[in-house]
């Protein structure tokens, strides 16, 4: 495979501005991380110090094997919501490694608000649940949660995707076989409880680990039974007579060490056979990246330079390098992985759209996995495309990626409108994994578009009413919705909705998806199968 | 003809074809033709090669396209080109910019007799709310700017011509 030749002039002004720009973004991004993974009030802190217990990142690290990667996911969660009070949407989520096996982390936060779940947080729980089902990665739960969050419980409780999908997904990995194991460190309440009763090992601490349908103070009202935590669903109780729970342990270090060496007893998965090459470094340097990604929402820019810095060796197999140009379709290595890249060089036409479809169904036919890097503005419009058909081309796409049986990872690289994001496999799609770049914007158009379009409808609405329309109104107008739009399409706003399992440094992103595609091959591939595509 | 592979070794190119594998490698090095025996050490990474009655000792280790041998207490670097890129090196590369979709001329940077470099920015257009930068392919001189400021184009339209002979 030849290798790109990039064209980026490094001592470029447009180069030097876009640079600039881009690591303020990213210095802002991991400013905005480390005050959520680190930052908790003081008396929260020393709550937690007095109670004997680790903070939660220090039970991870302790737990994880040291000095292996740790992708995790959303750590930016609800980062806009609730007044910001609760970061990180109050728990960890990620890919680890322990014991050479590659496991789902999931930890609660309990120094915010007592690790209880917010809305937010049983989305990334849940998240994280339906990520070790789609690639079979076993699950360590580190539970430390007074659970849900009271004040919005009709925001958690009672829908599909709420809390009792978190329970409903435990039951779906223990049917598929993939193993969890819960290590409680506090105290598992109400549903809670049902995270160490499902899960097929779990650890218990003496003193502060505890497991109950209803705490003291709900038995007290319900029953008048007066009974203290330890009595009611402590460590004894549950590995002596309930055995609801199965190791006791005296402290929070010897319940790591027992989890390590039950997790030591699991069968090492057999991954699928994705075709590999020794993995090779990229041939132009990342950093580069901060350069070429443009500092205007609106401006394109060449995706194979991106291309160049993310793959092995800047390597990459151009499939129809003169049709349908606007989608870049290829093959490349990343870890040494074979992969399928479909990047957006402009608006999506038919030609580009068909491209598109028949790539997918080239790169499922060979069980290669695909990456979707979208920057992309839609699909054409326009009498003459929809004349050609580009509505039913654009849904050939679709059906194709859809259909996908190959294990399919998304990137935003910057922006994300229209129907142009359901055929780059945008969050609706199941991806087994979604970042996206700070830069990022996602929205149904564009601000100014949408701006345009609602002043256009509402100076239509007043005319019919037969009223002067005069231009403050429609500028009123205009500057309401644009304002709306721009907090909303965001890429903090996004990542606190959790429509990505996070944003990435760019320079991160071939990790990142190395991690992913490694852990993608855990689970294995399903069957071929497409929808009708209308011809 | 099977296929030629093309190799440079320090600064030279050297094109190499394949005429046999087996029982022995049969090879042809810019025209002369040599026989390889090879057989595997055991104890270790080398290999053993035989080349007209005579034994080397080889390390090798591969980095993306290069190969780095260590023989006969010397070390070599074989850099392999990729056979698309020398073939697209041998063609030329392209005279016309074309726009990749229909869209409106936002500003001209280069005009008629100027040279340019690969990646220069030629002109900025705008298509579906998007800015796109129209770049040199490769280095070579402006012979003709199709379009200016403001101007329309369909899909597939001339926009700037760089003359033949880069």
């Amino acid at each position: 495979m030849a290798r790109l030749q990039s064209n980026i002039q490094t001592g470029s002004a447009d180069f030097r501005r876009h640079y600039a720009h881009n690591r303020k973004l990213a210095a802002e991004l991991h400013e905005r991380q480390h005050a959520a993974r680190h930052v908790r009030p003081q008396k929260d802190v020393e709550r937690l110090a007095k109670q004997g217990k680790m903070m939660p990142r220090e039970r991870v690290e302790k737990l994880l094997d040291p000095a292996t990667p740790f992708l995790e996911f959303s750590t930016l969660a609800a980062n806009m919501a609730y007044g910001g009070e609760a970061p990180g949407a109050s728990c960890i989520t990620g890919i680890g490694m322990v014991q050479g096996r590659e496991v789902i982390i999931c930890a609660h936060d309990a120094s915010i608000k007592g690790g209880a779940w917010y809305p937010l947080s049983v989305k990334k729980i849940v998240r994280c649940l339906e990520i070790a089902i789609e690639n079979r990665l076993p699950v360590i739960h580190l539970c430390d949660s007074a659970g849900g969050f009271l004040p919005l419980q009709s925001e958690l409780f009672p829908d599909k995707h709420m809390a009792g999908r978190m329970f409903r997904h435990q039951c779906v990995l223990s049917e598929l076989g993939v193993k969890q194991l819960a290590l409680v460190f506090g105290h598992c309440t109400a549903g809670g409880a049902y995270i160490p009763a499902l899960s097929d090992y779990s650890v218990i601490v003496r003193g502060t680990g505890a497991v109950f349908l209803g705490g003291p103070p709900l038995v007290k009202a319900a029953t008048g039974e007066i009974v203290t935590a330890d009595e009611l669903g402590g460590c004894d109780l549950h590995t002596q007579v309930s055995g609801t729970c199965d190791y006791p342990a005296s402290s929070e270090d010897e319940a790591i060490a027992i989890g390590r060496e039950i997790v030591a007893q699991w069968q090492r998965p057999q991954k699928w056979a994705a075709q590999q090459d020794a993995p090779e470094d990229p041939y132009y340097d990342p950093d580069e990246l901060y350069g070429i990604i443009p500092d205007d929402i609106k401006r394109s820019f060449e995706m194979r330079e991106v291309i160049a810095r993310l793959v092995d060796g800047s390597r990459f197999h151009e499939y129809q390098p003169a049709y349908g140009t606007t989608l870049v379709c290829g093959y490349a290595n990343l870890w040494g992985y074979k992969v399928g890249i479909l990047a957006n060089n402009g608006v999506l036409f038919n030609d580009s759209a068909l491209k598109g479809a028949h790539f997918i169904e080239l790169c499922n036919q060979n069980d290669t996995p695909l990456v979707f890097l979208q920057n992309i503005t839609g699909y054409m419009v326009g009498r003459e495309y929809e004349a050609a058909g580009i509505s039913k081309d654009g849904a050939k796409m679709i059906m194709a990626q859809v259909g996908s049986h190959v294990p399919k990872f998304t990137v935003m690289c910057h922006g994300s409108f229209g129907a142009g994001n359901y055929g780059m496999c945008g969050r609706a799609y199941d991806g087994r994994l979604l970042f996206a770049w700070p830069n990022h914007q996602i929205g149904v158009m564009g601000g100014e578009q949408a701006a345009k379009t609602l002043a256009e409808v509402k100076l239509k609405q007043l005319e019919r009413q037969g009223r002067e329309v005069d231009q403050a109104t429609l500028d009123a107008v205009y500057d309401e919705t644009l304002e709306a739009y721009q907090h909303q399409l965001s890429a903090y706003y996004s990542t606190s909705e959790l429509w990505d399992d996070g944003i990435l440094d760019p320079v991160d992103t071939r990790n990142a998806l190395g991690v992913s595609i490694s852990a993608a091959l855990n689970a294995p591939l399903g069957d071929q199968g497409y929808g009708v595509f209308r011809f | 003809m099977p296929q030629a592979f093309r190799f440079t070794l320090a600064d030279d190119a050297h094109t190499v074809g394949i005429h046999a594998r087996r029982p022995a490698l049969v090879v042809d090095v810019d025209g002369v033709t040599h026989v390889v025996r090879e057989t595997r050490e055991n104890d270790g990474d080398a290999v053993l090669l035989e080349v007209a009655g005579r034994s080397y000792r080889v390390w090798r280790t591969r980095e993306g396209n290069r190969v780095h041998l260590h023989l006969g207490g010397r070390s070599f670097s074989v850099g392999y080109e990729d056979a698309i890129t020398q073939a697209r090196l041998e063609a030329g590369g392209d005279a016309e910019v074309r726009a990749d979709m229909p869209g409106v001329v936002v500003a001209v940077h280069r005009a008629a007799g100027d040279p340019v470099s690969a990646g220069d920015t030629l002109l900025v257009i705008e298509s579906m709310k998007m800015q796109i930068n129209v770049v040199a392919p490769r280095d070579g001189v402006v012979e003709t700017v199709h379009v200016e400021a403001t101007q329309t184009f369909d899909k597939g339209a001339v926009l700037i011509a760089l003359a033949e002979d880069a």
